[in-house]
């Protein structure tokens, strides 16, 4: 069904397309037609427009805004409420989310350039500082709502949630539990400046780590942890990160609002002076040997990699621009990873210090739309014609009801005579190589790459003939194989699903994955909960892999083993 | 015979030549205070002092001014004649005698027998001229060089990082394990750096537009190449981060480098790199041991898989593997420290004595392991796969280098052992693996790659130690026989050491700026102002009260000892040494590494000594004038022009010797190459003959080594170096000079004169050492003198004078 605002003009704002729809609010790309310029334009939600509280105070606020000048907050322009719309229109920001930029950075198992960290940081404390001192307290400072535009800026969106102190809460409003500061947690109305600064703390956590202080599948026990648990040790995820570092970020995210930093700026200078110490006379220690275990800093700026538009291929070999020279080798070290046990200790070390063992990933629903103002970036390109495979199965020809593959997978020519070998995709023929091993009691998979893919991305289902039912389907989600340490797959582990029971069965412990397992999930033999896939049940014959959930390979059941490529 | 008596004619003249051609590159107008006929003058003095003509003439020249033989000159020329046109048999025997003459004519003849057979002399050698004579002649104990790292100790201090015991030498296990796994990219980096920019440097000299950059390109590359991995490798190993500011480096020229000029160069670079580097890398690896015979040190290759790192602890030693058991993978970090735990914590046991083996000389350890105990023999040869030893034992970081290294440190056939002085680490390197650049650039390497795993080691849980142990504990005890054995095995020479931070680098630094302002040529660098100073300091020694006390001290109960030292200082004010000046030949051919240079300053020639006293003393004339200074200023000048076209010559001379032996082109690379030619038996026969002719051992080797390393990169932690030398008996002294990146000039002494061995026999190292700083002190001293003379003389004139009054107020405050 059309959306009936699309095509409609509202003041000088025509509406064209839909950005984003959140719980509250929708928001739309639209023209100044006056101006002649892009606007995003925000409408409250169809339940919330008949509340006149909440429309009176939208647009209010909203107005409010409109009035401020800075150049980390994006510029309302217009708020309006009328032909029983409650809207407003803001500049339109053509970027990233800091949350996609920071996804970009893991996905290369790579940590933001401190000059960008200290860049964005910057900005939003600025525009968090101006804010408070307009009397507005953010309350759902995320990532999401850190914008990177194109050209560089960094702006502060969505204040959607945002409390005047004056007014005092509507009572019913919950930050995102990630970043959610504890006094918030206990009770909306509780927020104060501090619990923004709080919620950037936990931005700075997650960009300086890569992972975020407390995680949990339910967003009322990360609440509950932000109450009453004290943050992992920054330095514990990222050993690179010196103790001034991590007394900043501790107490930025202090419980009680009053040891925090008072102002964004304050928190920001020492959180430089902490990053960049000006000590002429001291020469810097130099970085972690290459391979152990832990996240790495990008060379590629907050810029490089926002403005990507497609996961860089990447090779082992970086190709010398000099012709005749071998390529320079991108190194992972072997040193260290020969031996599970560096990552056991990691892990017991973690866990020591108050670390949490989570088996689920952290993305959780938010109360809040998605940055809504901002185009995102295309898709992963999926037009390029996947080359055949070379086994088939006779449901090959089927059409997959996943919404990528149709486009990505063409139909493939069928095979007489599948041959119980590996079955090698050639989907991504410049990707990064991944080996699957199974047996009736286990299945491993093999990073053999460089690169470190987000295990979340990973899926494996079972092709089965005598059901059309996706739901019934066995089937695997990477994301299961995640932890607080590790979500990503690093080069030359495994990660594995072992079947247990009451007698040890034959687990197959591949040589191949002898530098280390990072993480086993054990569904029991009797009832595994729908996750053994590999298992050659209801006539199947192949199971496929899944990457960004589009077919990336389909390996034969009989074969044991199998290989593919993934972006 | 036209090629007869001209040949040492011609050597001469094609060395005044070479040095006037460079002395005419600066135009006779910019030559405000010397003249050219002066420099002519000078130049040809130098010509004829040292031809730069082959062998045979080089040594019939010097024989002709050996004291006390000195051979009629019209004799001279018809024997120089009679061998340059190989009529060896009409040599005076009589005159040369049989060790001279002999095989003289002999290396002459093989260089001419080499040639008709239609061999390229330079090519008989796959592993360089060089790497021979490494083997051949700098396979003792003596002939390694150490130098000192203070970057671990420091940089973790200054990060509050404390390390357990276990921790600080697993960060070492490890830095040295990933040295051996990464020593073939280190060495394709080493060889790529220099043949790529000097293939480069040829190419671009044909684009007049590159001219001015095409002669520093090498400098440029010298600045920026990085010794460490910075913030921006983390993802990179040490090698392919360098690699990587390598290419950055050379793209950046090439951006504006026509194609064709580019195309030809990649094309020649990638052939090259086929014909060269793969020996390069099989020559330089360090994954060899050296087996001793007679005559020269054979290395023997072994394969990384077996590879172990040596671990002195409490003087007994460990081997732990440097990979995982039967790969080439290496030994995991984690099971490093589980070893290294275990090893720390097992029981002491018995003390080794290897140290005692390792000042027997060389070629008479074949004939010593077949008398040795089965055990010791069997356990010495485990310890050849270690190719480096990590010493956990603490030494203090106060002694000299050359003494702190007098501790367990295998037996010689290794490349390294790192010595840890709980402030800083020492590395005891063999001069057959590394010239003293390379093996100072390792250490820093290694010591950033130290600090890589230290920094991760203090982020692990406390160490436990392993169930299994992987590391192998040897018996290296000697027993009585053994010990006997060693005893009677004939030794290197005994050593003292000294070092010292006295010289006042930035008053060096002023004078070559104020040589530079006062006149082009007068282009003096420092290492020549050492060289030169060095001359003078042999020539006017004199031992200081305290010493001299200490002498006639010791008169008192050995009467015949003091009388010894009375005269070594004669005799040292008397000898004007040959000095060794290695100069870096890898930017030519990486495979030479070293071309040394010979270089006897002409004091006398020069008349330097009395030129400096009489221009001092008309200064001070000039100064202490009340009256008219016309006529005094006048004679002050005329001393001052000579005394500084003197200079100027002595520079510039040095300077094209030193551009003659980058060439490789010195008549000591000429005669190792033929050395290098000669059936081993004969080559043992010439290194005799050094013993029996001094100044043929002069002109070979020289008296003493000058290895001047340079300054360090600003972020090195490097602060000291000792120099090797070679075997050479003759050779007594060696300096090593290295200014760290505080621009401190710290200068060691390793001397290695009879009278060592005398005190020490009688107990008395304390005078040894003595007399060894007493020598380097006045050495300092007196440069620092020197440097201010030739400051007063440099800057005096009749403009800028001061008065008197003013001259002696500063006098005075200096």
């Amino acid at each position: 069904m059309k959306d009936p605002l699309i095509g409609q003009q509202f003041s000088n704002y025509r509406i064209e397309r839909l950005l984003g729809q959140g719980g509250m609010a929708m928001v739309y790309y639209g023209h100044d037609i006056k101006l002649n310029r892009p606007v995003a334009i925000k409408f409250i939600d169809r339940r919330y427009k008949n509340n006149p509280v909440y429309a009176s105070r939208f647009v209010n606020e909203a107005r409010m805004m409109g009035k401020w000048r800075h150049e980390n907050i994006i510029q309302i322009y217009y708020a309006d409420d009328t032909q029983g719309h409650s809207y407003y229109a803001m500049e339109y920001v053509d970027g990233q989310d800091l949350s996609k930029v920071m996804e970009l950075y893991l996905e290369e198992g790579e940590l933001m350039p401190i000059d960008d960290v200290l860049r964005i940081g910057k900005a939003t404390a600025s525009a968090l500082d101006y804010a408070h001192l307009q009397g507005i307290i953010h309350r759902d400072i995320k990532p999401s709502n850190v914008l990177i535009a194109k050209d560089g800026r960094v702006l502060l969106g969505d204040f959607g949630m945002a409390l005047d102190v004056r007014d005092g809460s509507m009572g019913n409003i919950f930050g995102t539990p990630h970043y959610i500061s504890p006094e918030q947690a206990r009770r909306s109305a509780d927020a104060v400046p501090q619990s923004d600064l709080y919620s950037m703390g936990v931005i700075l956590f997650e960009i300086l780590t890569g992972t975020v202080p407390f995680n949990d599948p339910s967003p009322a026990s990360i609440a509950l942890q932000h109450i009453s648990e004290p943050p992992p040790s920054p330095r514990s995820i990222n050993p690179e990160l010196t103790p001034e570092v991590e007394n900043v970020i501790l107490k930025a995210l202090e419980k009680d609002p009053q040891n925090r930093y008072q102002t964004g700026a304050k928190l920001m200078a020492a959180l430089e002076s902490a990053l960049k110490p000006n000590n002429a006379a001291r020469i810097s220690l130099p970085p972690l040997p290459v391979g152990v275990p832990t996240v790495r800093r990008s060379n590629l700026s907050i810029q490089q990699i926002a403005n990507r538009e497609a996961p860089k291929q990447k090779d082992n070999g970086e190709q010398s621009p000099i012709a005749g020279w071998p390529a320079t080798v991108k190194v992972s070290s072997r040193f260290g990873k020969t031996n599970k046990w560096i990552y056991g200790l990691l892990l017991l070390l973690l866990i020591g210090i108050g670390g949490w063992y989570f088996t689920k990933g952290r993305s959780q629903p938010s109360s809040a739309p998605p940055a809504p103002t901002f185009a995102s970036p295309p898709l992963p390109s999926t037009d390029l014609p996947a080359l055949p495979t070379e086994t088939v199965s006779p449901l090959l020809a089927t059409p997959t009801t996943l919404p990528l593959l149709s486009s990505a997978t063409p139909a493939l020519e069928s095979s007489p005579t599948p041959t119980v070998f590996v079955t090698p995709t050639v989907k991504y023929p410049d990707g990064n190589l991944y080996s699957l091993f199974w047996n009736d009691t286990s299945f491993y998979m093999l990073n053999r790459s460089d690169a470190k893919r987000s295990l979340s991305a990973f899926a494996f289902e079972r092709i089965d003939i005598d059901t059309l039912s996706q739901e019934k389907r066995d089937r695997f989600e990477g994301y299961q194989w995640e932890s607080q340490r590790f979500t990503h797959l690093p080069d030359s582990f495994c990660t594995s699903i072992t079947i247990y029971g009451d007698q040890t069965p034959p687990y197959m412990n591949p040589v191949d994955c002898s530098f280390g397992i990072i993480s086993v999930i054990q569904p029991r033999f009797d009832d595994d909960g729908g996750l053994v896939f590999w298992r050659p049940e209801s006539g199947a014959t192949h199971f496929r892999v899944l990457w960004l959930g589009e077919e990336a390979a389909r390996c034969e059941l009989a074969a044991g083993f199998c290989d593919f490529f993934v972006p | 015979m036209e090629n007869k008596k001209p040949s040492y004619e011609k050597a001469s003249q094609l060395t005044a030549s070479d040095l006037l051609t460079a002395a005419k590159t600066i135009s006779v107008q910019q030559l405000s205070r010397l003249s050219l006929p002066e420099v002519e003058a000078v130049v040809e003095l130098i010509s004829k002092v040292v031809p730069a003509g082959n062998v045979p003439g080089m040594i019939l020249s010097g024989l002709s001014r050996l004291p006390g033989r000195r051979i009629p000159a019209q004799k001279m020329q018809q024997d120089v004649n009679a061998l340059f046109s190989g009529v060896e048999q009409i040599l005076d025997q009589a005159v040369y005698g049989a060790f001279f003459a002999g095989p003289a004519a002999i290396i002459w003849g093989y260089q001419n027998l080499l040639k008709l057979a239609g061999k390229d002399p330079d090519s008989a050698f796959p592993e360089g001229a060089w790497q021979f004579y490494a083997g051949y002649a700098l396979r003792e104990d003596t002939a390694r060089h150490t130098n000192e790292t203070h970057g671990f100790d420091t940089l973790l201090r200054q990060n509050n990082i404390q390390l357990n015991s276990v921790d600080r030498l697993t960060a070492w296990f490890m830095a040295a394990a990933t040295c051996l796994h990464q020593y073939h990219a280190l060495l394709e980096n080493e060889w790529q750096e220099r043949v790529s920019i000097a293939l480069l440097e040829e190419a671009l000299r044909s684009d007049p537009g590159q001219t001015q950059r095409t002669r520093r390109l090498y400098r440029e590359w010298e600045l920026m190449r990085p010794y460490r991995r910075e913030e921006d490798a983390a993802n990179y190993d040490y090698p392919a981060y360098r690699r990587l500011k390598l290419e950055r480096f050379l793209l950046d020229v090439l951006k504006s480098t026509p194609t064709p000029v580019r195309e030809a160069w990649e094309s020649k670079l990638k052939a090259t790199s086929q014909q060269e580097l793969g020996d390069y890398q099989r020559q330089m690896s360090i994954l060899a041991y050296l087996e001793p015979g007679p005559y020269g040190e054979t290395r023997v290759p072994f394969k990384l898989s077996d590879a172990q790192i040596g671990i002195i602890y409490h003087d007994s030693y460990y081997l732990l593997p440097a990979c995982e058991q039967g790969s080439n993978k290496p030994l995991d970090v984690i099971s490093a420290r589980a070893q290294i735990t275990a090893l720390l914590a097992s029981p002491f046991s018995s003390p080794s004595q290897l140290s005692s083996l390792a000042r027997v000389k060389r070629a008479s350890l074949p004939g010593l392991r077949t008398k040795l105990n089965p055990m010791l023999v069997n356990d010495i040869d485990n310890l050849r796969f270690a190719p480096i030893l990590i010493s956990a034992d603490q030494h203090s970081r106060s002694l000299p280098l050359s003494e702190l290294r007098q501790t367990e440190r295998g037996i010689g056939s290794h490349a390294l052992t790192i010595f840890d002085t709980g402030d800083s680490f020492v590395f005891d390197q063999s001069h057959i693996f590394f010239d003293g650049a390379w093996g100072t650039a390792l250490s820093e390497i290694m010591t950033n790659e130290a600090l890589s795993w230290a920094r991760y080691l203090s982020l692990l849980p406390s160490p436990t130690p392993a169930g299994t142990r992987i590391y192998t504990s040897l018996t290296l005890q000697l027993q009585p026989a053994d010990i006997d054995l060693v005893q009677q095995a004939p030794h290197i020479p005994s050593e003292s050491g000294a070092e010292s931070d006295r010289v006042d680098i930035k008053a060096c630094l002023a004078l070559r700026k104020q040589f530079k302002q006062r006149n082009d040529l007068l282009k003096l660098t420092i290492n020549d102002l050492l060289v030169l100073y060095r001359a003078i300091h042999a020539a006017t020694y004199k031992p200081s009260a305290k010493l001299l006390a200490e002498i006639n001290k010791l008169s008192e109960t050995k009467p015949e000892v003091a009388a010894s030292l009375h005269q070594l200082v004669e005799e040292g004010s008397r000898t004007n040494p040959s000095i060794l000046i290695p100069v870096d030949a890898s930017l030519k051919v990486p495979r030479e590494r070293i071309y040394p240079l010979n270089v006897e300053v002409p004091l006398m020639e020069l008349n330097l000594l009395s030129l400096h006293s009489q221009t001092m003393r008309m200064l001070d004339a000039y100064e202490d004038a009340t009256q008219d200074k016309t006529v005094v200023y006048a004679g002050f000048d005329q001393y001052q022009r000579l005394y500084l076209a003197s200079l100027a010559g002595f520079g510039t001379y040095l300077s094209r010797a030193k551009e003659i032996a980058t060439l490789g082109q010195s008549a000591s690379v000429g005669a190792i190459k033929l050395l290098a030619h000669l059936p081993l038996p004969l080559q043992k026969l010439l290194d005799k003959i050094p013993e029996k002719f001094d100044l043929l051992n002069n002109l070979l080797k020289g008296r003493e080594v000058f290895s001047n390393v340079g300054a360090v990169a600003p972020n090195s932690t490097l602060t000291r170096f000792i120099t090797a030398k070679d075997d050479n008996t003759q050779k007594q002294l060696a300096w090593g000079v290295m200014t760290d990146a505080k621009n401190i000039m710290r200068i060691t002494l390793r001397d290695f004169r009879p009278h060592v061995a005398t005190l020490l026999s009688i107990g008395r190292k304390d005078l040894a050492s003595l007399i060894t700083q007493d020598y380097l002190d006045a050495y300092a001293e007196g440069l620092n003198s020197f440097i201010r003379d030739l400051s007063r003389i440099s800057a005096a004139n009749r403009q800028t004078i001061p008065t008197s009054k003013t001259r002696k107020l500063s006098r005075i405050k200096k």
